[in-house]
């Protein structure tokens, strides 16, 4: 609890819930870093060609470029099938998965297929007629789904046609479409990594696959839109409490200072302050020190850090008196960027001398809590190296010289004097506002629910849902 | 380290795990603070989000306050909001007139662009005149502003006929052509008209979505909440209607007439229900307020009950006004009013609904307060 103002924030001692503001972790808040954050976040392995080491050789051949691969010599029976998988299975972290195949000559028989296996599929049989497998045929246009007798499904293909195989794992189906069109989908009952599959089986036949590297012919952008959508609607035909879209944002200016912003909302929505009381929300403890804190903020993205000191000593001296907190060296480092981005080197040097040796030393910082956060330990030599360049914005540590840095600075101090408050019951509320609490609670149930679904399907992340605005609104 | 290594992790090395009686996994409150604590949201993309709630639902001063203290952008010039608000205000509390003018303040080459729509408009204008029984105003209002507009077009001119020709009942509401359609009709043919609106979009601003893809269509009819309840059977409205006697005054031709030479709408309410995730809207005159006045609730009967106060619907003709006049209402309100849904209600939904089918699977600590955001332990 944040009861004893004296220690503050001791990060030496194993006081967790004491404010801790690194966790409002600055590194990733530069673009080029929430790149590599946000690529490892969504990577996953997919496809790419087929696969040359366990195909069966003996019948087919594949391509140079691996995109193709075409029979060889006269089949005779049902185990010489030259069926290929491609390199990798498919990616399950997405709604749905989708790759199609290009029927180059349909050969003699046109027995052409397309489907999805299994590891350790028997490589001679096509796709369907051994277990944990399906196949969608061209010969006779049947779907087979494991048994050696297949179903009639839909149309046959021959040369020309393009015949295109996905897996939905929104509704746990596979589902087949031919020159653009849907065919037909049928309950995803395998289990497992899936293999796409295609497969020749007569003489002359070749066909030629695509996973994604061109432009399919079905619409696939749609079909997982309105997948999307069906979900979507779902959920927003479910009652959410009125009003409450209205006290979350108010809470967030609230939290983070945004005075103006929240007089001019407060104004224009003068109805509803009342019906806030009315639905028993609750006096906000986020009001607590405002105007102090809103003139706090903008004097660190000002870069006035001077008097950010000079404030702080007048209204929450407990903030600053440990001069060996986390919160006093965000702020002597902050001072020592200003200097830097001024470019007056001489007083840099001498003020990091003054006030930042001491944390190169501490013990706080030395990878301590650097489990999820490598980059803590790190943090004091990032900020000194700076001295070390001619431009030091353009090197990988530029981003702190950004206002992007100054932000983070500006939100810890926020972060901390809100926990001075001594109504404030919870450290968890002075990181994060109501609207970040929600986001990150919707993050992980999203998580975990695609976890319960053999880990497929997509997940909320909050950049890629403002993305998806962005998208829209260039469009 | 990435979230969903840690979750993946997190099944595997619980040794035994722990499990009610009905089999549902229990995650702790420490394992599951953890899980919280490494997502990785940036303080970016939440301004956005408040920044686009600012900015869809009117708040145009405390979107440019907003961009000033935080160094957000908006998602779109603010300076039009304001004047789309003002239209939005008249066309919400009734006043076609000053729609009409503030229209053309804004944009005077879309009422020259859409003479349907101002047609409309004009036309239950002089409706209004004739229901208020002010014969004489009717009359030489239609003389002067209606009837130059028929000679220029004969589908004008049928309908400025059939609105003279209730100056001839004394009792509009006992007229031989007036049986009265009850609310499932009504909502039956409100989704007549929607698909019908729908299938004649065709356009699409700059800010604006795309329309919906066909294939949707036919999923829409039953999407609509006004439809839940009544099945959508727009096929049997038509042989009733078609009971009326006279030919030219056919009631299928009235309403396929008046969205026939109906203006592209931009929008309808299923169409920003699709693309939007928003439910189809409601005008209502009470909310005059401007911050308030986009985040209506849809609701057809709502639409209908406004309208029925300013015209009578048991008319067929009327009837089939009251859909024109829906149209121009949409219209107006889309080309100058949506210009997005604001996107945290939706994520706010989705939470709900998140956590309801993760209830299936596992007792973990849910948030049930939205307002404190406070974790509930999960019940063993």
């Amino acid at each position: 609890m944040v009861a004893n103002q004296e220690q503050e924030v001791d990060t030496a001692s194993p006081a967790a819930t004491a404010v801790d503001p690194m966790r409002l972790a600055s590194r990733w808040r530069s673009p080029e870093e929430w790149n590599e954050v946000a690529k490892e976040l969504e990577a996953e392995p997919a496809p790419s060609e087929l696969n040359t080491v366990n195909s069966s050789g003996l019948f087919a051949v594949v391509s140079t470029d691996k995109m193709s691969v075409r029979y060889l010599g006269t089949n005779h029976h049902g185990h010489d099938v030259g069926v290929v998988q491609a390199d990798r299975p498919a990616p399950t972290h997405r709604a749905v998965y989708y790759f199609e195949m290009r029927v180059k000559n349909a050969g003699e028989k046109g027995q052409t297929s397309i489907g999805f296996t299994c590891e350790g599929f028997k490589m001679r049989r096509q796709p369907g007629w051994e277990s944990n497998s399906c196949g969608y045929h061209g010969d006779d246009g049947y779907l087979y789904r494991g048994h050696g007798k297949g179903e009639s499904f839909g149309p046959k293909f021959t040369s020309g046609d393009i015949i295109g195989a996905g897996i939905n794992y929104v509704s746990q189906e596979f589902f087949f479409t031919k020159n653009g069109s849907p065919v037909g989908g049928f309950p995803k009952d395998i289990k497992g990594p899936l293999y796409p599959t295609i497969a020749v089986h007569s003489q002359d036949e070749e066909v030629t696959v695509n996973f994604g590297k061109e432009q399919f012919c079905f619409d696939i952008e749609d079909y997982i839109l309105k997948e999307k959508m069906r979900q979507q609607s779902a959920s927003d035909k479910l009652y959410l409490q009125p009003d409450i879209s209205h006290w979350v944002v108010r809470s967030y200016l609230l939290h983070y200072g945004y005075q103006d912003t929240l007089n001019s909302f407060d104004m224009a929505s003068e109805t509803d302050p009342p019906a806030n009381h009315q639905n028993g929300f609750g006096e906000p403890p986020e009001m607590y020190g405002i105007s102090h804190r809103k003139i706090l903020r903008q004097l660190i993205m000002s870069g006035d850090i001077d008097s950010t000191f000079k404030r702080l000593g007048e209204w929450y001296p407990q903030v600053i008196k440990d001069e060996k907190s986390v919160i006093c060296f965000l702020l002597h480092s902050q001072r020592f960027i200003e200097y830097i981005r001024a470019e007056e080197c001489e007083d840099a040097v001498k003020y990091a001398r003054a006030n930042l040796a001491s944390f190169l030393t501490h013990k706080a910082f030395d990878g301590a809590h650097g489990n999820f956060w490598p980059f803590r330990f790190s943090m004091p030599f990032e900020i000194v190296a700076l001295l070390a360049y001619d431009k030091p914005a353009e090197t990988c540590i530029g981003y702190l010289l950004d206002s992007p840095q100054r932000e983070f600075v500006a939100d810890a101090v926020n972060a901390t004097v809100l926990s001075t408050n001594p109504n404030m019951k919870d450290p968890e509320s002075c990181l994060y506002s109501c609207l970040e609490k929600l986001l990150r609670q919707l993050t992980v149930c999203s998580f975990e629910r695609r976890a319960f679904n053999n880990d497929q399907g997509d997940t909320f992340l909050l950049h890629k849902e403002m993305q998806k605005c962005e998208r829209s609104r260039r469009s | 380290m990435f979230l969903s290594r840690i979750v993946l992790r997190d099944l595997d090395s619980i040794d035994s795990p722990t499990y009610m009686a009905s089999s549902k996994k229990v995650v702790t409150r420490d394992v599951w603070e953890r899980k919280l604590r490494d997502v990785k949201i940036r303080k970016e993309d939440m301004n956005r989000l408040v920044m686009n709630f600012l900015v869809t639902e009117g708040y145009v001063d405390a979107a440019d306050k907003f961009r000033v203290e935080s160094g957000t952008q908006p998602d779109i010039d603010l300076a039009t909001i304001t004047d789309r608000m003002e239209v939005k205000r008249a066309v919400q509390s009734g006043n076609v007139q000053e729609a009409i003018e503030k229209i053309n303040d804004l944009n005077p080459t879309i009422l020259d662009t859409n003479p349907q729509l101002y047609f409309h408009l004009q036309q239950q204008k002089l409706i209004e005149l004739i229901r208020a029984g002010k014969i004489n105003e009717a009359l030489e209002f239609a003389q002067e502003e209606l009837a130059p507009r028929g000679e220029e077009n004969q589908a004008f001119l049928e309908e400025i006929e059939k609105t003279v020709a209730l100056l001839v009942f004394e009792d509009v509401k006992n007229c031989p052509y007036g049986e009265l359609l009850d609310v499932s009709q009504r909502l039956k043919t409100a989704s007549e008209v929607n698909a019908a609106i729908l299938t004649s979009q065709s356009h699409e601003k700059a800010f604006l979505r795309s329309p919906p893809p066909p294939q949707l269509l036919p999923t829409l009819q039953h999407s609509s909440p006004a439809t839940a309840a009544a099945p959508s059977q727009p096929a049997a409205l038509l042989p009733h209607r078609s009971s009326f006697p006279s030919p030219r005054s056919s009631p299928v031709a009235a309403p396929s007439l008046s969205f026939a030479v109906a203006p592209p709408l931009f929008f309808s309410p299923l169409h920003r229900q699709l693309t939007g995730a928003a439910p189809p809207f409601q005008i209502d005159g009470r909310l005059s307020h401007p911050a308030q006045a986009s985040n209506a609730e849809a609701d057809w009967d709502g639409l209908w009950r406004q309208i029925s106060g300013l015209t009578d619907y048991s008319h067929p003709f009327l009837f089939s006004s009251t859909l024109a006049l829906a149209e121009s209402y949409f219209f107006l309100y889309h080309h100058f009013l949506v210009i997005a849904d604001p996107k945290l209600p939706s994520l706010l939904k989705m939470l709900i609904w998140t956590q309801n089918q993760l209830d299936e699977k596992a007792a973990y600590p849910r948030i049930n307060n939205f307002s404190t955001a406070a974790l509930e332990d999960p019940s063993i």
